[in-house]
């Protein structure tokens, strides 16, 4: 309160204190935007665009001290939900008579510890208030994140001016160029939560298959010793923030998933034992992501993340196995 | 016996389709475009969660079969022999179905001709979203599952919520606008 009140009254004496201020508000925007996709219940359509492709979608979201719930529906084209709850992720594609069941585990970082991902991501990002506009016929304010250097992607985002909600935001590559796009045309924000019936799945139809993973592994990290695993040279920015096994779905054995971080871009590296290293390698994309992939000592080193290419390769390549834990 | 044309797919996958039945699913799958896109999805959901995943299959092949036919020069050098003899039976309509059987076919027997292909393409050059690449991009089936993961743990989660996961549904949103 204090301090925007220094603000404000900074303002009224500098005509251009509306710029000196506006990476502390734009900061403050994304903090109520984290907070807001995650606490809000809302319901909303929105399209979505990459490669040339462009889809509609719908969104629920739900939160009460039970947690979290969400759904997301295609509205056009094949008929595909993602239902979440909690840390349960449901996938459920009624024109493969299928559900993938994926509960990935007690470490989501729920809440994202914010201020400190918020201090991290100024030092590689420009942060900037880039004026009003209008987006699903709210009013928003717009941020321009640019990256300080080539070693991640820049963010247009639009967030509701009353609520905070992401409307529109647009991924924006080391070129300038925009690869992927999302855009809300209707939000509905509910002050009660939503009804349980918004997150059953739209197709109950008993010819389904369930295929439900099993729990998380534990008990399998002996041949992988703690900490044994290592990026080298991580591109500035970027440092360690979750370590874990699990299984993948695609597995056989468990995977050593190590995430970094530069406060807004993540990368994950994933390792897998006795992989056969030789048909997988190299940067390959998927939409705005990016994995590059190689193998290395019997294993195979997997990078992903919405990074540019550059990037995930430098990590891939970085990634070493330490003879001796320390 | 199978009964349903679902599992009549997935026999064949399984190799355990009688040979009578095996002409009529083949016919099946090239007259009608859309087992072609359920036959790439049952290998994608059964060999992750069988981990059984082959190092290399596309489950896109059809649709890349189908795009080298409309858009010269094709860039896998096993997908312009195909074109050379397909190319005069190709109508725009069938076209996608019959490069469905042959993608069935291929990835039954001729695995080991991908093993030359290039199937990942190192993409450096910048994207547009108005730009209708045929680029392809990663086909590797295990990486849905592997995004999942990714994406349960991102900062990008964190701020967007379920949003990430939009690149998940929308995956094949192409293949499915071809069809």
């Amino acid at each position: 309160m204090k301090s925007s009140a220094i603000l404000f009254a900074f303002g009224l004496l500098f005509p251009l204190g509306a710029l000196a201020e506006s990476p502390q508000e734009a900061g403050d925007w994304l903090s109520r935007m984290s907070r807001a996709a995650h606490t809000l219940n809302y319901e909303g359509t929105f399209v979505y665009e990459h490669l040339g492709t462009i889809q509609s979608m719908k969104v629920f979201h739900g939160a009460d001290d039970q947690g979290e719930r969400e759904r997301l529906v295609t509205l056009d084209g094949a008929s595909r939900e993602v239902i979440r709850d909690n840390d349960k992720v449901t996938c459920i594609l009624p024109d493969d008579k299928a559900v993938l069941v994926d509960a990935t585990g007690p470490a989501r970082p729920f809440p994202i510890s914010l201020p400190t991902h918020l201090e991290q991501l100024e030092g590689y990002y420009d942060v900037q208030m880039a004026g009003s506009d209008r987006v699903a016929e709210r009013a928003t304010r717009k941020l321009i994140i640019r990256p300080r250097d080539t070693y991640r992607y820049g963010q247009n985002v639009w967030l509701d001016e009353e609520s905070a909600l992401l409307l529109k935001s647009e991924l924006v590559d080391e070129a300038g160029q925009v690869i992927e796009r999302l855009m809300f045309t209707d939000l509905k924000l509910h002050a009660e939560a939503l009804p349980p019936s918004f997150f059953e799945p739209q197709q109950t139809g008993t010819d389904l298959t369930w295929y439900t993973r099993g729990p998380e592994h534990t008990g399998e990290q002996a041949d992988s010793p703690e900490n044994a695993w290592r990026v080298e040279d991580l591109p500035p920015g970027f440092r360690q923030d979750i370590r874990r096994f699990h299984r993948v779905a695609a597995t056989a054995g468990p995977v050593e998933h190590l995430v970094y971080t530069d406060g807004l871009a993540s990368v994950s590296v994933f390792i897998e034992k006795g992989v056969d290293d030789k048909s997988f390698m190299g940067v390959s994309r998927k939409g705005a992501v990016n994995v590059y992939a190689r193998g290395t000592d019997g294993y195979r080193i997997m990078v992903i993340g919405e990074v540019p290419p550059a990037t995930v390769r430098r990590i891939g390549d970085s990634v070493t196995l330490a003879e001796e834990t320390s | 016996m199978a009964n349903s044309i679902d599992e009549q797919i997935s026999a064949l996958m399984d190799g355990e389709l009688s040979e009578r039945e095996v002409p009529w699913v083949l016919e099946r799958l090239r007259k009608e475009p859309g087992l072609a896109g359920r036959w790439r999805r049952y290998h994608l959901i059964r060999d992750a969660l069988h981990d059984t995943l082959p190092a290399r299959i596309h489950f896109d092949l059809s649709e890349r079969i189908h795009a080298s036919l409309k858009d010269e020069p094709a860039i896998l050098v096993p997908r312009r022999t195909i074109h050379r003899h397909l190319k005069p039976l190709m109508r725009h309509a069938a076209s996608m179905a019959v490069a469905a059987s042959v993608a069935a076919i291929a990835i039954l027997t001729f695995q080991a001709m991908y093993e030359e292909a290039p199937t990942t393409v190192a993409v450096n050059t910048p994207a547009s979203v108005v730009e209708r690449t045929a680029a392809p991009v990663s086909t590797d089936p295990r990486l849905d599952a592997f995004l999942v993961n990714h994406n349960e743990h991102s900062v990008s989660t964190g701020m967007h919520g379920m949003l990430p996961y939009v690149r998940i549904v929308s995956q094949d949103a192409g293949g499915e606008a071809i069809k």
